[in-house]
């Protein structure tokens, strides 16, 4: 039970460019906050600052009220779900869940009492006296769940921890870790690249490139209002459509023959990004496009086509167009996100007359 | 998993083993024969006579209390030397493991001393302790100790163990920071946040993930002492003073070589090659256990 917060946090490592860039992020008691974001992009770093695991070099890590900057990791009453598990091959389950109760002289019968629970919460109760080596992947991961949650810290640390199980078994792992979570009640930060993962279990989304949080709040809330391109595109599967249009202060121009009227939008005129999803998308009335591929997937249908001499675009059609029908492409305003050259959201509200009008219409 | 290979021609797989075949044949098994055979033969100062007494030079060496005391000795100098290269080693390993800046050179330069011969350590460690020109030697008469390896008994064991341990910290540095660098960080990163200090870490985790490594390098390093110290002992102290560095193979050169005793050195080379065959099956019985389990 325990608040977490970071302040400005920076790591940059010997080659000097910062891995983590100025992360702020207050984590409610008993929040479970997911880092996102592709490879490389800092969240295992962020991670292991929290944890103490790397020096940090600049902001602070307040957990329960307290910096931590300066203390050991075994000192932060924190847990960590590593990737690959780390369990101590030479130990048995039981002795891995142990192991940091006896570091901290917990009395044995107190330990026997708290490995028991933990084993029965996670269903590890038959494999006390294995060793990880006669595990299976599953089983290696809720025994290192089981030694994370033993010793009831103050804040759960995930990292990645379902990447090494397959497909099935990902989704049942996540369910339980969601429930678990829940139970207990205890701050947890899960870091993960894939986006359903982030999406089904946060209560608070943080995205990250380059080291930086581009957005932080609830899942929806990112989904429908992304702050920026990178967690527009980032955020939704499939993506969302973005297509370059050259904005003139009455029209955004997206290619020779297709250009959008946006009235009311302030912005000077220059180059910006327009994004819709593709749920958004109807193939019912408006610019001529050309279907490419259809790709069926039972509830309903991905369409990709293309805008006469212009860019491809993916729509999430309920069913499959009829091939070799010409088809008009419709994008309704109001679903439109607007992005500047620097990739940050133009809000706009698209004004209820223009919805009206017709949304999209080809130029000669 | 082995490779099966099919030879078409029948003799093929003969001629290719038979280089090797033959060196272990001339080099290892026909001298290994000869000394069985000499161990139950007694021969006459001058070489002109020779007569088969069976195991009499067994007897003879066996309860000879010199025989005794060299063994002991060498149990001790054996024991001595694994504990100081081994400890030592793994010391530096650790130490080399962790350091981030320099650590190749640094490596490096620990695996040197192995490439000296036994004979020039042994030669290097007495020339730096010499009581008259050595550096350490001169000074630690001045300090007030007595110190002289080529009178005091205890003194010469000293600097022969701490030569033949010297050579020996290189090829065990190298196995155990090999082990330590199999162990993966996320382990000692797990143990870490699971409130283990660094020593708990090392003791808990670390140690006993290498115990592989330290059992493979204490047969060779009890190996090792049991025989080739023998080159540090006959470049230095030739076993004295008064037979103080006296370890078994050099009792066998000495009662054969220069006592020419050759039936009771064979009947002591014949026990020492026995000493090592057991050695090496506990090796392989363990380590076959470690790689079954
Ligand atoms: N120990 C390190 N030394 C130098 N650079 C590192 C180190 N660890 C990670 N990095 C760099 O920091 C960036 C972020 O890495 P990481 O936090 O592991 O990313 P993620 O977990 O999001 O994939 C990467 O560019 C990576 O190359
Ligand atoms: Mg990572």
């Amino acid at each position: 039970m325990a608040t977490l917060s970071l302040q400005a946090l920076t790591k940059r490592y010997d080659n000097g460019v910062p891995a983590v860039n100025a992360v702020s992020l207050d984590a409610a008691d008993g929040e479970f906050i997911v880092i996102v974001g592709p490879s490389g992009c800092g969240k295992s770093t962020l991670l292991r600052l929290v944890a103490g695991l790397e020096t940090v070099s600049g902001g602070r890590v307040v957990i329960d009220g307290a910096v931590v900057n300066d203390r050991e990791p075994g000192n932060r009453d924190i847990a960590m779900v590593f990737q690959n598990y780390a369990l101590y091959p030479h130990m048995t389950v039981a002795g891995n869940m142990a192991y940091g109760l006896r570091n901290r002289r917990v009395p044995k019968p107190e330990i026997a009492a708290k490995v028991r629970r933990a084993a029965e919460i996670l269903e590890l109760t038959e494999l006390l006296e294995r060793r990880p080596a006669q595990l299976s992947g599953g089983q290696r991961q809720r025994v290192a769940m089981g030694r994370a949650i033993v010793r009831e810290p103050k804040v759960f640390l995930f990292d990645e921890p379902l990447s090494n199980l397959d497909a099935k078994l990902r989704v049942s792992m996540r369910v339980e870790i969601k429930r678990l979570q829940r139970r207990l009640r205890t701050t947890a930060v899960y870091v993960t690249h894939d986006q359903v993962e982030a999406m089904t279990l946060a209560d608070r989304l943080v995205v990250m490139n380059r080291g930086v949080a581009e957005q932080i709040g609830p899942p929806l809330a990112l989904y429908e209002r992304p702050a920026t391109v990178f967690v527009a595109g980032f955020i939704g599967s499939p993506a969302m459509n973005l297509l370059p249009a050259e904005w003139d202060g009455r029209f955004a121009r997206v290619s020779p023959h297709l250009a959008l009227a946006l009235p009311g939008l302030g912005a000077p005129p220059g180059p910006l990004t327009l994004g819709i999803r593709p749920e958004h998308l109807g193939l019912e009335g408006g610019a001529a496009a050309a279907v490419e591929l259809v790709e069926p997937l039972g509830a309903d249908t991905l369409v990709h086509v293309r805008l006469a001499d212009g860019p491809l675009l993916v729509a999430r059609a309920a069913a499959a167009p009829a091939p070799d029908a010409p088809l008009a492409l419709e994008m309704p305003l109001a679903r439109l996100h607007l992005f500047d050259a620097a990739g940050n959201r133009i809000p706009w509200e698209a004004p209820s007359a223009a919805l009206e009008a017709r949304p999209c219409r080809p130029v000669a | 998993m082995a490779v099966q290979v099919v030879f078409r021609n029948r003799f093929l797989p003969y001629l290719l083993v038979a280089p090797q075949a033959a060196v272990t044949l001339v080099f290892f098994f026909w001298p290994a024969a000869q000394g069985m055979r000499q161990s139950l033969l007694r021969e006459d100062a001058f070489g002109l006579s020779t007569e088969f007494v069976g195991l009499d030079n067994y007897v003879e060496a066996l309860t000879d209390p010199r025989y005794l005391d060299t063994f002991l000795r060498s149990v001790a100098m054996s024991a001595l030397v694994a504990f100081l290269s081994m400890s030592t080693a793994l010391l530096l390993a650790a130490m080399a493991d962790r350091a981030v800046r320099g650590g190749r050179a640094y490596r490096t330069l620990l695996i040197w001393p192995y490439a000296v011969a036994p004979a020039l350590a042994g030669v290097l460690w007495f020339l730096m302790f010499n009581p008259t020109i050595g550096v350490v030697g001169v000074g630690l008469n001045r300090m007030g100790i007595a110190w002289n390896p080529y009178l005091d008994g205890a003194q010469a064991f000293v600097l022969v163990t701490v030569a033949a341990s010297w050579k020996q910290v290189s090829y065990n540095f190298v196995f155990f920071l090999a082990g330590l660098q199999a162990i993966p960080a996320a382990l000692i990163e797990a143990a870490a946040i699971d409130g283990a200090s660094p020593f708990r870490r090392f003791w808990t985790i670390v140690f006993p993930l290498l115990a592989p490594t330290s059992f493979f390098l204490l047969v060779v390093n009890v190996v090792y002492a049991f025989f080739e110290t023998f080159a540090v002992i006959h470049a230095t102290t030739q076993g004295g003073p008064g037979g103080a560095t006296e370890t078994l193979v050099y009792k066998v050169f000495n009662d054969g070589f220069i006592g020419l005793d050759l039936g009771g050195s064979a009947a002591q080379s014949a026990v020492l090659m026995a000493i090592v065959a057991a050695l090496t099956v506990a090796q392989f019985r363990l380590l076959d256990r470690k790689a079954g389990a």
